[in-house]
């Protein structure tokens, strides 16, 4: 399994990156959707987990692109922001997954083992 | 019963105060958010070492200048946010526009962050001194930059300086000298209020030109 992580805290997702590196996730991050956009052309990820609230191509724009190139590809948006209109925006954009921002790393995985076995539909 | 300033002064700055309580506040949430996850990736290495695997003492040193920086950084915020809280203690006071303008700039910046505008200040040695209510004040900073952050380029430095002097100091909002758009931003009240009228800059940007400062810079 390999997972790209997009956010623009950097110190945050790189700490992340790292916490799932320890628990023997591979994975690389980015802080931009744009450059996020660019790894899964180059790359071939099975989970993404994006950051919702992001300047530039945004959170949004950024899953709708990628469900829109990759369909099959696993997506966890991630917030700090609470509201059902984001919940909402980002599941009609397609996203597998919705959690809250601080990521807890044991729930993230917990989350892709448990939907690990099913096929997206 | 009826607000001294009529019930749209009085929606403006609470809806002011309010934006920026629930921004300083996202952002101490996110020094919070980070301090927790250093604390996990300790965990981490520590639970990793138990298995056997070697601990780095310069990661550890790392994790914990990061702990420190967040925690100062943090503690910043919280010192601006409680200046900013005080602003509204009094209806009239001394205020030291160097200050009031770092302060502004503490609060937004992450604001301008998000559009990927890095916020700079332009400070000079002796800054001017005004009577006048800072909250309001700071109000006005507020609505002109939200008007300047429409026109500012993405990935560009808005610098905050200030000159014009004691008889009409002047607060510039440029953008490397990008023609920058505000019109009918501040509300005819502020304005009055603050004896201040907005003014294209020299420099490509714009200036609010507040009323005679108290005491201060030296006349330019």
């Amino acid at each position: 399994m390999r997972v790209l992580l997009v956010d623009d805290e950097e110190e945050l997702v790189s700490t992340l990156s790292e916490r799932l590196e320890l628990r023997g996730v591979a994975n690389d991050w980015t802080t931009t959707g744009e450059q996020g956009l660019a790894m899964l052309a180059e790359r071939e990820y099975d989970w993404v987990v994006l950051d919702m609230k992001m300047p530039g191509l945004g959170g949004l724009g950024a899953l709708k692109a990628m469900r829109e190139r990759w369909p099959g590809l696993r997506i966890v948006v991630v917030t700090g922001h609470t509201s059902k209109e984001d919940y909402d925006a980002g599941l009609a954009a397609g996203a597998d997954h919705y959690l809250l921002k601080p990521v807890d790393v044991d729930e993230l995985l917990a989350l892709m083992q448990v939907a690990g076995d099913k096929a997206r539909p | 019963m009826t607000h001294p300033l009529g019930d749209d002064q009085a929606r403006e700055q609470a809806a002011f105060f309010g934006r920026v309580t629930a921004s300083v506040t996202h952002e101490i949430k996110n020094h919070l958010a980070l301090i927790n996850e250093y604390n996990g990736l300790l965990a981490d290495l520590l639970a990793a070492h138990a298995r056997g695997r070697d601990l780095d003492p310069e990661r550890l040193a790392g994790l914990s200048a990061e702990v420190r920086k967040q925690v100062r950084q943090a503690g910043d915020i919280v010192g601006q946010l409680n200046r900013f809280a005080h602003s509204v203690d009094s209806p009239a006071e001394e205020v030291d526009l160097g200050e009031l303008t770092a302060t502004f700039t503490a609060l937004s910046a992450r604001r301008a962050q998000r559009r990927r505008i890095e916020l700079s200040l332009a400070l000079p040695e002796s800054a001017p001194k005004l009577v006048c209510q800072p909250f309001l004040l700071l109000l006005a900073c507020h609505c002109l930059l939200e008007a300047v952050l429409e026109t500012c380029p993405e990935g560009t430095r808005l610098t905050i300086g200030l000159g014009g002097g004691v008889e009409r100091p002047r607060l510039v909002f440029d953008c490397g000298g990008a023609g920058l758009a505000g019109e009918g931003c501040l509300p005819p009240w502020l304005l009055t209020n603050l004896d201040a009228s907005l003014e294209a800059d020299s420099s490509g940007g714009l200036a609010l030109v507040l009323g005679p400062a108290s005491a201060g810079m030296a006349q330019e």
